[in-house]
Parts: C-alpha cells; sequence; structure tokens
C-alpha cells in the first residue's frame, strides 16, 4: 500500500516537473513576447513601489552629505562648461566651414539605482525612471562623471533595466583618442575588459583614452568608457590586444543619466 | 492551503533580501543564492510538488528583476532543483549527517551549473574560467549559507 502511494506521489511529481519546465523553456524561447514582457513591466512596477520606502531612508541619510558634494562639483563644472561653450562654439563655426554634418543633439535623463545586481553573472541596475519619462529600449547610460554605464534592455512606465558594460553580452564600439583606433570592447573572464585584434603596426600607449565612436546607433560618440592599461604581446605576429582600465566603478552606482538622441 | 500562503509570503521575503542585500554580501563577484535555499528547504520540508512551483514563480520573478538576457533559466534552474531536493522529503531525516550534507551540496550544485553554463554557452569565456572563477566560488558560498541556515532551521531533526 505504502510503495504504491509512492509509486503515484513520484509519478506526480514528474508530472508536475514537465509542465513546470515546459512552461520555463517557452518562457526562454520568447523572451519578447506579450505575455513575458507585460509580467516583466508590472515586476518591475511593483518592486519599485517595494524598495520606495528603502530610498527614502536612504536619500534622507545621505542627502546632506550628497548636497555638499554636489555644490562644490557644481562650481567647477560651471567654469569648465563656460570653457567648453566657448570651445563648442568655435568647434561649430569650424565644422560648418568644413561642411560637417551636425553634431547629435542629446537629451539627459537622471535616475535612481534601485537595485544594483552587480556580480560575475547578474550584471544589471534598476533604476527609477521609464517610458512617462521617455526612456526608451537600448537608450545608452552614463554616470555622475559621464562614463559610459550601460544600455536600457527593458523599460517600463515608471522603471528601466540597465544592462552593464560588464555584460558578458555588451560589446561597444570604441574609439582609443591619441591614436584614432577604432576596435570592439567586451568583458572576458580571464583578462577583464579587452580590445581584441588590433593590427601591430597601430601605436598605442598605456594611458591613452577610450570613448565610444559613435560608429553604433545606440550609443552617441565621446562617451568616455576608460584609459589603455597594457598591451599585450603579439598574437601571431600580426595582432595584439589591449587591456583596459573602465572609468565607471559598478560598484557604487548610485545615480545615472539616460541619453537619448533628439531627431 | 494557509501553509502555501505562508511560503509564497517567505518566498517574497527572502527575494526581496536577495535582491535588496546581494550587492553588500558579494565577495570578490560571488553572491549566495538565497532562492536556491529556499527552493531546497520547501523541497525538503513540503515536497517536490510545491518546490517546483514556487520554483517556478520565484526564479521568473527574479530574471524579470535581473536578468538581461535567457528570461526564465532561473525559474528552469529552481524547478529541477526543487524537484531532486523534494524527492528526499521523507528521507532526510534518516539520512546520516555526512550524506545530508553531500545532498545539499549537490542541490547547490545543479543550480549553479545549470543556471551558470546555459547563462554562458553562447559566449566566447572557456569552460575552465566559468567553472573556476565563477561556478565555484558562488556554489561554495551558497553551501556555506545553506549549512548555517539549515542548522537554525533545523532541516532534517526528527
Amino acid at each position: 500500500m505504502a510503495k504504491r502511494k509512492n509509486k503515484t506521489e513520484t509519478r506526480l511529481g514528474l508530472i508536475h516537473l514537465g509542465f513546470a519546465v515546459v512552461i520555463s523553456v517557452i518562457i526562454m524561447s520568447l523572451p519578447n513576447s506579450h505575455v513575458v514582457t507585460t509580467f516583466r513591466n508590472i515586476t518591475l512596477d511593483g518592486a519599485a513601489a517595494v524598495y520606495a520606502p528603502i530610498q527614502w531612508l536612504e536619500n534622507f541619510v545621505v542627502l546632506q552629505s550628497r548636497y555638499n558634494e554636489l555644490e562644490q562639483s557644481y562650481i567647477k563644472n560651471k567654469i569648465e562648461l563656460n570653457r567648453l561653450r566657448t570651445l563648442d562654439q568655435e568647434n561649430e563655426r569650424l565644422r560648418k566651414a568644413l561642411g560637417f554634418t551636425k553634431i547629435e543633439d542629446i537629451s539627459v535623463t537622471p535616475a535612481n539605482v534601485l537595485s544594483n545586481s552587480y556580480s560575475e553573472i547578474l550584471t544589471s541596475v534598476f533604476v527609477d525612471q521609464g517610458k512617462n519619462k521617455g526612456v526608451n529600449l537600448l537608450d545608452a547610460v552614463v554616470d555622475a562623471e559621464g562614463n559610459l554605464v550601460g544600455k536600457v534592455v527593458a523599460v517600463s512606465d515608471e522603471n528601466a533595466l540597465i544592462q552593464l558594460l560588464s555584460d558578458k553580452n555588451f560589446k561597444v564600439s570604441i574609439r582609443i583618442t591619441q591614436s584614432r583606433n577604432t576596435g570592439i570592447l567586451e568583458n572576458t573572464i580571464t583578462e577583464g575588459f579587452v580590445i581584441k585584434d588590433i593590427p601591430k603596426n597601430f601605436s598605442i600607449i598605456s594611458g591613452d583614452s577610450i570613448v565610444t565612436s559613435g560608429y553604433s546607433d545606440l550609443f552617441p560618440e565621446h562617451i568616455f568608457v576608460g584609459r589603455v592599461a597594457s598591451i599585450s604581446p603579439l598574437i601571431e605576429d600580426y595582432i595584439k590586444s589591449v587591456q583596459v582600465d573602465i572609468a565607471t566603478d559598478f560598484n557604487s552606482l548610485e545615480e545615472v543619466f539616460i541619453l537619448r538622441k533628439n531627431d | 492551503m494557509i501553509r502555501l500562503l505562508i511560503n509564497i509570503l517567505m518566498g517574497f521575503i527572502v527575494l526581496y533580501f536577495q535582491w535588496v542585500f546581494q550587492g553588500s554580501i558579494s565577495i570578490l563577484g560571488a553572491v549566495p543564492s538565497f532562492i536556491v535555499i529556499y527552493i531546497v528547504f520547501t523541497g525538503l520540508k513540503y515536497g517536490s510538488i510545491q518546490a517546483i512551483w514556487l520554483g517556478l514563480l520565484f526564479g521568473f520573478i527574479w530574471d524579470a528583476l535581473t536578468a538581461t538576457s535567457f528570461i526564465g533559466l532561473t525559474a528552469f534552474s529552481l524547478i529541477i532543483t526543487g524537484y531532486f531536493a523534494g524527492i528526499f522529503e521523507k528521507r532526510i531525516a534518516r539520512i546520516t549527517i555526512f550524506y545530508r550534507f553531500g545532498l545539499y551540496l549537490t542541490f547547490i550544485s545543479v543550480f549553479e551549473f545549470l543556471s551558470i553554463f546555459i547563462y554562458f554557452q553562447n559566449s566566447t569565456w572557456d569552460f575552465g574560467a566559468v567553472f573556476f572563477l565563477i561556478v565555484i566560488p558562488n556554489t561554495l558560498y551558497t553551501y556555506i549559507v545553506t549549512l548555517i541556515a539549515f542548522h537554525f532551521l533545523a532541516v532534517g531533526d526528527k
């Protein structure tokens, strides 16, 4: 009797397992379906609502020190802005004279980071701005210093999920500013952030700045990414790879800025 | 029914804890998975069926909150882990402590192997590096937390 009961329980367990596995495989196969996207948006908005009290408390505790920091950086940036405005006007005049196309106009949406799931396998952050504030899928994201953080991969009305530059699937077209070389930057488990397959005759030195190239539709050009850390020995005598120190500190992201190209 | 509702509520608390505090408890990029500990606990205490469906629910919610690719992978891994844990629901108290600790490690390894290796299967990262630098640290960290948690929860005690 007990044996038969056990057999029935085992069979029932297997049936439930089968159903649940089929559902999860369907979800994996259709990540952009209406049902999955709707569930994801509801979850993102629900999580933000639950997180609101913690965010309020965090803001309350750190607000004064943040205000002092911001006041200091505001004055510095104001001076820098005036200098850059003059340079921008000069640059604009010269570009016009040379017949170059207009530089992209970008608008910025600030957002608070609600949860940072940065680790080797979880490389996303969740922020409190969404479609209602004009955030779109695949918008570029930078930190308070203007360093590249990642791109928007899911967006609900009030919130968005940002894939970080450190994600294994994230690749970005970059330019090394001194030498003007371009390449693809990616995160590898053994070497960290690298630009691979650079021809050996390209002259690159440690400390060169790396910015987005603007070749991709996703990222506006000139967003700071990091600096050349080291250059690996030649591979098969004709190419080399460059290790990069990323400027963004993913562990301490508190607020980010979502960039949107204006038409 | 009330027991199920309490378990679901517990699941949300565990999920919330994982979501909010995982950044603070990460050691060199390794993060313990409280969700898998919760699912293994559910399986051992209440059986496979409950562990399977709670695994699907909380795995999917977790993926919705964090995943940049393979949405549904955590759910899939938790379902399998929950099922295996549930098989030992009635037997766990009769198993010696040595084998019991081995079983916990097996459950966690199943979850970590499935979720991490499927996640990295389309990347250029090589097997050895993923295994030694990601799977092992995450598995060991989760295992240590499991042993502590199960000691306090008196899992397997008669």
